[in-house]
């Protein structure tokens, strides 16, 4: 609760900084996001950036080997939290499109909705922990 | 100064306020926290903005998704599954690579720890102090 408290006034806290000083330049998907598919998208995309620079600086020679691993091991622990966001957002479809064909109740179709939304707030510590790791080899 | 500047300039400010008690800052553990990831946001944004143009890319992405009042397609969710795993089996081989260069580190340490020469017995540098050829004094001169 109060890591879910952290982040959201975290991301509001970011976006307020941000959105107040580059004009409408945001820099935060996920405060971009109004519904689950795209705040799933948003959580899911944000990761995949942070990946992408993760490459880039195991690749980097000068960053100590064990700085490097750390980064590795970062990743390794939000990739399965990524995945199954992922999947919960391909149970989310299926129930969708049995809702909207009227073959199962709103009930499931928030209970899906919701469990997106759970696996969007598994991931944001866990991406916040590689931007960490990202920063101690910077 | 432009805006990149003006980001750093604030974050590092809104740091040094968060985690001064004196000033209002550092009376919570949740404050304790966004001041940490607040360094990291400024250290991202200071570090040549990459990271930060991509989210910039990305969040518009998202804002026009919300406009239209649409999810990601399928195409969209592929190529960035794509990437993703793309980018974990490069770091995968990096982690490999990095093992195995620590192993044959490990595999390196045992020669150079070998048990030092007991007393009395011929060192490697005693042997080649007493190398002929050192001793050999150069002919008188005359």
């Amino acid at each position: 609760m109060r890591q879910l408290l952290y982040d959201r006034y975290l991301s509001f806290f970011v976006l307020l900084l941000l959105v107040g000083l580059q004009g409408c330049a945001s820099t935060n998907p996920l405060a971009a996001a109004e519904t689950s598919e795209q705040r799933a998208y948003a959580a899911y995309g944000t990761f995949v950036i942070f990946q992408e620079k993760a490459v880039d600086l195991v690749g980097e020679e000068s960053i100590p080997s064990d700085v490097r691993l750390r980064i590795i091991a970062a990743e390794d622990r939000a990739k399965p939290v990524a995945d199954n966001l992922l999947d919960a957002y391909v149970e989310f479809l299926v129930v969708k499109a049995e809702f909207n064909a009227g073959n199962t109740s709103q009930d499931r179709l928030v209970v899906a909705a919701n469990s997106l939304d759970d696996w969007v707030t598994r991931l944001a510590p866990m991406v916040n922990e590689l931007i960490r790791t990202l920063q101690g080899a910077e | 100064m432009d805006p990149l500047s003006l980001i750093i300039l604030a974050v590092n400010g809104i740091r040094t306020v968060i985690n001064n008690p004196a000033l209002g800052g550092g009376s919570s553990v949740r404050f304790d926290e966004a001041s940490e990831l607040l360094g990291i946001l400024g250290v991202l944004i200071g570090q040549g903005a990459d990271g930060v143009d991509d989210l910039k890319k990305f969040t518009e992405v998202i804002e026009s998704m919300a406009a239209q009042g649409r999810g990601p397609s399928s195409a969209e969710w592929d190529i960035m599954r794509g990437r993703s795993d793309d980018a974990h089996a490069r770091l995968q081989a990096a982690k490999e690579e990095l093992l195995g260069e620590e192993e044959e580190v490990d595999d390196e340490v045992p020669t150079s720890s070998e048990p030092e020469p007991e007393v009395g017995e011929e060192d490697p540098i005693s042997a080649s102090e007493s190398d002929p050829t050192e001793e050999e004094e150069p002919p008188p001169a005359g």
